[in-house]
């Protein structure tokens, strides 16, 4: 690992940082396509799943052998270096702590979640801002309730707990639900006393419950009762991940960190055009792998599509 | 999955928030990546009915529901093949089919892992058990000898009855429900969690007066007060320990033993407790291990002044208790293998002096190791094979073993062809009689003897049994075909033993000897079908129905007549929209004369009705409900022509904040 010159701050800084990039997109246009762009893969922790989606994307960068430069660094150790043409933040807190950096440098954000990616998002975007884009790490909605109609080829209605982290994306989710035939039941907590009998209720109203990562509904307080109360009104359970699959939702639908960085890799890779980055806007990723918990399914009665079945018909 | 001890760098909740106002930052990748608690593993998820190498009844929580039963045992009508009867309010029996006086002795009765039948007479106190119907999970019923898993005593079926997880409906309820017979229900739950510990506080007032005075020539007014206390604690993400600890006051005016000395004055004082902790580790969903420990002792008290010039007896008091120790592991060896084992060490131990007319606690040990391999040969065959080593304080040192194929030509259909055997041990009574009633120090009656030590009841099953799932169509079907060969079954020899000079012979000409001595003198062979359908159509639109048919032979035409030919009933649920939920619960009992009894049953039709109406809002729940039993009018339980059940109403209503 090589390093250069120490961070530059303030204004001159900032200055320095906007001419290396034109000077960087220029020599991109002149020597070709992405001559010696310097990517720093900023990750939020040094092990666990940020590095496996750093490792996955970096190998998928070097297999190019465009002779693009791949850093590698852990939030608590950041330094700005020369010749960082490109930061891939790792994480919500590599994504946070890069945001408030000063300088244009574009980002990309890997692992951060959709909800949390526009919050961090600075407003308002201007054309002097930095380039800013990611790469969810949750699935599109109407993925998920492809999914569900895969597997249940015989319901008709799922039911959604939100909270007022996820109201926001109910309807997004109501409109991929009408999209196939299917009526989509949400359910908005205000506090989470709420959850037992919201989930009671909504229980006998629709034929499978869809999580998503609301601190309200899934936590360490609610598991038990979420997945047992499920159970015992066989309700099948879509989960956002393996996790939570293994814990006792009957399918779950994911991305992995390999996958997220490989997929990523690709994003930017034809982000690289005519020796200019030119960053697509965020979106959901592509990747996903569907997993069913066997024991849940037979213990409902269910019999289930393989899950490579099941993944090649909602492709 | 690596491990999350990043999580704590993170610096970011997980918890639950309180606050009302979406968080600056809502989530991080944290909430996708974090590992989690095993919650519906093996042990907690009901018996996938089609890979099971026996035939296992699941009652679920809205069978219970929509039965409208008071009453635990009362569930077990809904099994197809079992009777369910009651002598007085305090003694219900039940048996699968048929082989049983009221004194239900050959069934293994497990309430969350915790064997639950009395030792000293080997019958369950059912309205004493410390379990409250609305904290009932659900109950699997394995109908037929299960030895190999279930020991000793699991001779004709095993009920094992789950309670929920403390966590699993967190708040408030209580439930009052009143009718006629003098039926008063209180029932109140507290459910909360404090930190990783999720506990449930249950209190129960129940009170009934079971048949009516008309036709019943005693008062027969039962009462329970019941406390049970559950506490699931979440050690790590792979560990739990739960805890559990109940007890229940029976004040029940009349006689448990069933032995009426003296009517007027006999009543059953009983209280009994239980104690129990289990600790759990859940590697993932194939993998578990578990230690658990518990605790029993219930105590009856029943004292009398003796009648007439007798000076004893003058109580049938008695008290038991069991400890035992049991470890169990469940571990998938490959994708297709899965292997399963247990170890247990128990000791029962009880006391009745009235009973053995020996002032001396009766103790023994069993030890019990038992082993199962789930194989699955291809796609289409399934292999089981299990056993159990035991040795019993009187049956000595036995094998189990238990053997099932099982055939899936096609997904949602099972074909199971089983072979097990099982064996029952003599409990403390009937190893131990000597029940006699004294004036001063001269025997006056003989009642019961145990003349010479008794040997294990045996019993060899075969059966062919199909399992059918559609749930496209919403159809569940489970056939079982038997054949049952029993030996050396415990009953009482019809020549009286002699014994040495009874008074009443010199004085009231009665029989001379022993009334009752215990033998292994009856044998029986049984052939039978019993078939349970279940149809969905609709979240709240149901209906379960079931069939049990049975031939018996034996050497003994009581036993012949013991088991009913035919049953079968069908219980209906229907949503009417608005939260109101109509159920219909009907059963049929072919004609059947239980042991013991001084006139058959005759066959009888009851039907039940239930309507309930449910009103939910964000933090609270009622539901009120109306139940109408017996509503084609009163017919016999037990012997005919003496204990009717009459149509009878209550009206419960229950609040949940």
């Amino acid at each position: 690992m090589w390093r250069l010159a120490t961070s530059r701050s303030g204004c001159k800084g900032r200055v320095l940082d906007w001419l290396r990039w034109l000077i960087g997109c220029l020599g991109l246009s002149v020597c070709g396509p992405a001559a010696a762009l310097g990517i720093t893969l900023l990750l939020s922790e040094p092990g666990g799943v940020h590095l496996e989606a750093a490792q996955a994307l970096r190998q998928e960068l070097e297999q190019q052998g465009n002779g693009w430069r791949v850093r590698q660094q852990v939030a608590a150790e950041r330094q700005i270096e020369a010749g960082e043409d490109l930061v891939v933040a790792i994480g919500v807190r590599a994504l946070t702590l890069v945001l408030a950096e000063p300088g244009l440098t574009p980002v990309v954000a890997l692992l951060v979640p959709r909800l949390a990616y526009e919050r961090l998002q600075p407003r308002p975007s201007t054309a002097d801002a930095r380039a800013i884009s990611a790469l969810f790490l949750d699935q599109a909605a109407a993925r998920q309730i492809d999914l569900l109609k895969q597997a249940l080829p015989k319901a008709r209605r799922v039911g959604v707990l939100a909270g007022p982290d996820s109201a926001e994306s109910l309807p997004a989710l109501a409109e991929a639900a009408r999209a196939i035939g299917w009526e989509l039941r949400g359910h908005t907590l205000t506090g989470p006393a709420e959850l037992f009998r919201s989930l009671e209720t909504l229980a006998d109203q629709v034929d499978a419950l869809l999580l998503l990562p609301e601190a309200m509904v899934v936590n360490r307080n609610t598991l038990h009762t979420l997945l047992l109360q499920s159970y015992r009104k066989r309700l099948p359970v879509l989960a956002y991940s393996a996790p939570l699959t293994d814990a006792g939702a009957l399918l779950g639908l994911y991305a992995t960190p390999a996958q997220l960085g490989q997929e990523l890799a690709q994003m930017i890779r034809a982000a690289v055009r005519g020796g200019e980055l030119r960053l697509p806007p965020a979106r959901h990723p592509e990747s996903f792998t569907v997993r069913v918990n066997r024991n849940v399914a037979r213990s409902l009665g269910l019999t289930l599509p393989s899950e490579a079945d099941l993944s090649n018909r909602i492709r | 999955m690596k491990n999350a001890r990043w999580l704590l760098g993170l610096g970011l909740p997980i918890l639950g928030v309180q606050a009302q106002a979406p968080n600056p930052i809502p989530l991080s990748e944290a909430d996708y990546f974090a590992e989690q608690p095993i919650v519906l593993s093996v042990s907690r998820l009901a018996q996938p009915v089609a890979d099971a190498p026996a035939a296992v009844t699941v009652i679920d929580r809205q069978m219970i529901e929509a039965s409208g039963y008071r009453h635990v045992v009362d569930l077990l009508r809904l099994v197809p093949g079992f009777q369910v009867t009651w002598t007085q309010g305090n003694l219900p029996a039940v048996t699968y089919h048929g082989l049983s006086s009221l004194h239900s002795r050959r069934m293994q009765v497990v309430v969350d892992g915790r064997s639950v039948y009395n030792p000293a007479y080997g019958q369950v106190y059912w309205r004493a058990l410390p379990v409250a119907l609305e904290d009932i999970d659900r109950i699997e019923v394995v109908r037929g000898p299960n030895a190999a898993n279930d020991g000793v005593n699991a001779f004709q079926a095993t009920v094992h009855i789950y309670t929920r997880h403390a966590g699993s409906a967190p708040g408030r309820s209580v439930s009052v429900a009143v009718g006629e017979n003098e039926a008063r229900d209180i029932v109140a739950s507290l459910s909360d969690r404090l930190g990783e510990l999720d506990f449930r506080l249950t209190a129960q007032y129940r009170h009934d007066r079971f048949f009516d005075r008309e036709y019943y020539p005693r008062r027969d007014e039962t009462t329970e007060r019941m406390l049970s206390l559950r506490g699931d604690y979440q050690i790590d993400t792979r560990t739990e320990l739960t805890a559990q600890a109940g007890y229940t006051w029976g004040d029940w005016q009349n006689s448990t033993a069933a032995y009426d000395f003296n009517p007027r004055f006999q009543s059953t004082d009983l209280s009994s407790r239980f104690a129990q902790v289990k600790l759990r580790r859940a590697w993932d969903a194939d993998d578990e291990w578990s230690l658990q420990l518990h605790h029993t002792w219930t105590r009856n008290r029943e004292e009398f002044p003796p009648p007439g010039m007798l000076t004893a007896p003058d109580n049938l008091n008695a008290w038991f208790r069991r400890d035992a120790i049991e470890f169990n592991a469940i571990r998938r060896l490959d994708v297709a293998t899965r292997l399963s084992w247990a170890a247990e060490a128990r000791r029962d131990a009880a006391w009745s002096f009235t009973f053995t007319s020996r002032n001396e606690e009766f103790d023994g040990w069993i030890y019990r190791l038992s082993g199962a391999l789930e194989h699955r040969l291809s796609p289409e065959w399934l292999l089981h094979g299990a056993a159990m080593l035991e040795k019993h304080y009187y049956a000595g040192t036995r094998l189990n073993p238990r053997l099932a194929l099982i055939w899936q030509p096609a997904p949602g259909h099972s074909l199971r062809l089983a072979a097990t055997r099982g064996y029952r041990s003599p409990n403390f009574l009937e190893q131990n009689a000597d029940f006699k009633s004294l004036v001063g120090a001269e025997v006056f009656d003989q009642y019961l003897l145990s003349p010479c030590a008794m040997k294990p009841e045996r019993i060899t099953t075969s059966e062919l049994g199909y399992v059918l799932n559609r749930l496209e169509d919403g159809l569940d079907l489970d056939v079982r075909l038997f054949h049952n060969r029993i030996r050396s079954m415990i009953d009482f020899d019809p020549t009286p033993h002699p014994v040495s000079v009874e008074l009443c012979t010199l004085i009231f000409d009665c029989t001379p000897g022993a009334d009752l001595t215990y033998r292994n003198n009856v044998a029986a062979e049984q052939v039978g079908l019993d078939a349970g359908l279940r149809w969905r159509w609709g979240r709240q639109d149901w209906v379960n129905l079931w069939l049990a048919l049975n031939d018996t032979r034996s050497n003994s035409p009581l036993y012949e007549r013991s088991a009913p030919d035919h049953a079968w009933g069908m219980l209906l649920n229907h949503g009417l929209g608005e939260g109101v939920q109509a159920s219909l619960n009907y059963t049929r009992v072919g004609r059947m004369t239980w042991l013991g009894a001084l006139a058959p049953t005759p066959a009888r039709d009851r039907l039940d009705l239930r309507i309930a109406r449910q009103w939910r809002q964000a933090g609270s729940e009622r539901e009120a409900s109306l139940v109408l039993q017996s509503a084609l009018g009163g017919y016999y339980e037990y012997e005919n022509a003496k204990y009717r059940f009459d149509r009878r109403a209550y009206a419960s209503l229950r609040l949940g904040f």
